[in-house]
């Protein structure tokens, strides 16, 4: 395939700021049309330095980068790329004391688009009863809505969401995921950058991982999972301190999650071997045994767990 | 032309949606201009305050006859106006009561003193008259008479010796730190010359005929008008543009509009464009309070209108370049109050600067807002084009290079 073919093309991106921080070391990425594509990695990874080369607002240090086969290093390229992506940046905000019709309109009158698109995006996201409810008055959830919705005013063939749900709560979080199924029922090509797991395994068609400015991982949840994820995981709970302390001895390699332990087997086999010694150990133990996810993914590429806050652990 | 007026929309409505905003930049000036313009509306502009403690007064208790004509003498020049202060009252006290640190005590035996030292001026000149006839003149002059001037001259200056042998004096007390103190003494000095001469009957061998400009009265209210005007249309433009891009950064919504359509250029005409809007309200709304309720005599002409936005371009980019200077809204905040009150102070705007220390004085020539100030009262007030040229020039020469710098700054934010 083309560049032109692609949504998103990069070669080698390399990006060093000034005193020397290698932010991007050699980012080599292809993002098909249509696709809904999801960089996975923790804070400082190098995702939102990415996303903000894609969209002509960084200068990369070295490499190529093509969006909609556009090179964004070609200043003349800027205003056609701009033109034809939408964009919610990570911990952007909108204007506090303009309703939610007003930005909209503001954002219809910059691409000049229709004033009908308003219309559509308000009933599309749900923002129709809240039209005229200033901005700043509402809640997490609803703005991150409002700003989703800018980023499609002009029906863009291709949209760059970075971090669009951290800081929300969950139940705010799957607001925001609701809109972007909405958004990939229209077929718009979706570039997400997240620190959520869960998030990029409920969207995205592909993931990729993102460390240290290296790309370590690239591919669909469930290749990565076969790939590097181990065949089953174990989770148990309900054990008190001792129990919990003699299950992780005979298990081995555990890791605790929340206030329970978690054991990734090689295959079924071997989880059915970890089920009986907890239960051995501590029979009214709760167990659950599923495929990996992304988690595991991640833990086995990397040897790290990403926290809520998106820092490693 | 829609996406500069589409961001203009924006800055617009933000401004006319946020209370404090509209306090601070609508409301306060026009709050300074009732309460300032209440007071000193009618105030003549060359007036100067002066305390008098007239302490000649005669059995009755009333100020004697030649006492109350020498404050009517004051009064008559127009320049001071006195404020009288009882004789019985502590004069310290009554200063910083009535916040004027200038008085004049007239003494008690003023006029005693000063019919006695009027009839020892005449004798002294009758006598000095009569010396020089007989020194030049007195062989011609028959023995007889001779004698007789001689017997006369001897009896003046016996009369001249029961006199008091001194001028009467009066007190003028001034703060070394006033700069108008000086020109107050001037004025009793030259009041009390023409007293002297008028007591002795001479005449003026040199008469000053002065005019006023014919043309407008000039009150106080009539200068500080296009003064808060052009302070206000400053603030608006420093604070209100840099408070804005600063919010803007801090909500990453100037990174959001740069992937938009809306160039740079577009962005900053935008911004101008909204800022020229609120200076053309601030405009109508003070001058409508300032003819409306003070009968200013300022004129909105095209010189004057020319001058506003001027003004207002030139401060909004200076706002421009505080904005993007400086990374924090904290500090943007800090910067551009540091630029602004100070400015407004010093450059004569909101106080006669005739009134600042010299030093003072000289720190407003370098003030852009001093031109402009200037420049409107003459275009406004008195019509003339002097000042007007010397505002617009300063404006034309700093509103290019600002922008230019602020645009650079700007560019060199977004894109890196």
């Amino acid at each position: 395939m083309g560049i032109r073919n692609e949504a998103v093309v990069t070669e080698e991106l390399v990006k060093v700021y000034e005193g020397g921080v290698r932010a991007l070391d050699g980012v080599s990425l292809r993002v098909g049309r249509g696709e809904v594509f999801a960089l996975l990695g923790p804070n400082g990874a190098g995702k939102t330095t990415l996303v903000e080369i894609l969209l002509t607002l960084r200068r990369p240090t070295s490499g190529r980068a093509y969006v909609l086969g556009e090179d964004v290093s070609d200043p003349r390229s800027r205003s056609t790329v701009r033109s034809r992506v939408g964009a919610v940046l990570q911990e952007s905000d909108s204007f506090e004391l303009l309703t939610v019709r007003e930005t909209l309109e503001l954002y219809a009158s910059l691409y000049g688009a229709d004033r009908r698109r308003v219309d559509e995006l308000l009933e599309l996201f749900g923002l129709s009863g809240y039209a005229k409810r200033l901005y700043g008055k509402l809640s997490g959830g609803l703005k991150r809505r409002v700003l989703v919705a800018t980023a499609l005013i002009n029906s863009p063939e291709l949209v760059f969401l970075d971090e669009p749900t951290t800081g929300l709560d969950p139940a705010m979080r799957r607001e925001v995921w609701e809109v972007l199924r909405r958004m990939r029922e229209e077929g718009v090509t979706v570039f997400l950058t997240t620190h959520y797991m869960e998030e990029a395994e409920e969207l995205a068609d592909r993931v990729g991982f993102i460390v240290g400015g290296r790309l370590v991982a690239v591919g669909s949840p469930r290749e990565l999972a076969e790939r590097y994820g181990g065949s089953k995981v174990v989770r148990v709970s309900g054990l008190d301190r001792r129990a919990a302390e003699e299950v992780a001895r005979a298990l081995g390699d555990v890791r605790s999650e929340g206030d329970g332990l978690v054991y990734t087997a090689s295959d079924q086999r071997d989880a059915n071997r970890a089920v009986q010694t907890v239960l051995s150990i501590a029979p009214d133990a709760v167990i659950t045994v599923s495929n990996p996810g992304l988690e595991e993914v991640f833990l086995k590429l990397t040897g790290y767990r990403i926290t809520e806050e998106g820092e490693v652990a | 032309m829609r996406r500069p007026i589409a961001f203009a929309t924006v800055v617009v409505r933000d401004w006319v949606r946020s209370r404090s905003t509209v306090f601070w930049t609508l409301a306060f000036p026009l709050i300074l201009l009732l309460v300032f313009g209440s007071v000193f509306g009618d105030v003549r502009v060359t007036s100067v305050r002066v305390l008098v403690v007239n302490e000649d007064l005669d059995p009755s208790g009333r100020p004697t006859q030649l006492s109350e004509a020498f404050v009517s003498a004051l009064n008559s020049t127009g320049l001071l106006e006195l404020r009288p202060v009882e004789p019985s009252k502590d004069l310290g006290e009554a200063m910083r009561d009535l916040g004027v640190y200038r008085a004049l005590v007239i003494h008690r035996g003023f006029q005693e003193g000063l019919i006695e030292a009027s009839v020892a001026a005449r004798i002294d000149v009758i006598t000095s008259t009569l010396e020089y006839v007989l020194a030049n003149f007195g062989q011609s002059v028959p023995p007889e008479n001779r004698s007789m001037i001689e017997e006369g001259i001897s009896a003046l200056r016996q009369m001249r010796s029961n006199l008091r042998a001194g001028p009467v004096s009066i007190t003028f007390v001034r703060d070394d730190a006033d700069p108008s103190a000086g020109a107050v003494e001037g004025v009793i000095r030259s009041v009390a010359q023409a007293f002297n001469l008028r007591l002795i009957g001479a005449n003026d061998s040199v008469v000053l005929d002065s005019s006023g400009l014919g043309f407008r009265r000039t009150r106080w209210i009539d200068l500080y008008v296009p003064g808060v005007l052009m302070a206000f249309v400053m603030v608006n433009g420093v604070l209100g543009s840099s408070q804005m891009l600063a919010d803007m950064r801090r909500r990453r919504l100037l990174r959001r509009l740069t992937i938009t359509p809306l160039r740079r250029s577009e962005l900053l005409a935008g911004l101008m464009f909204a800022h020229l809007l609120m200076a053309l309200v601030l405009t109508v709304l003070t001058l409508s309070v300032g003819w409306g309720l003070f009968g200013s005599s300022f004129s909105l002409n095209a010189l004057s209108a020319a001058l506003i936005v001027a003004g207002s371009l030139l401060f909004t980019s200076l706002g421009l370049v505080v904005g993007t200077a400086f990374k924090e809204v904290e500090a943007v905040s800090a910067a551009a109050s540091a630029i602004t009150f100070p400015m407004m102070f010093l450059s004569g705007a909101v106080f006669p600067l005739e009134l600042a220390p010299p030093a003072m004085q000289a720190v407003a020539k370098f003030l852009p807002l001093y031109y402009l100030v200037e420049g409107l009262r003459a275009s406004g007030v008195y019509g003339s084009t002097v000042s007007f040229i010397e505002g617009l020039a300063v404006s034309l020469a700093a509103f290019p290079v600002l922008l230019l710098l602020g645009s650079v700054l700007l560019d060199r934010e977004l894109t890196t």
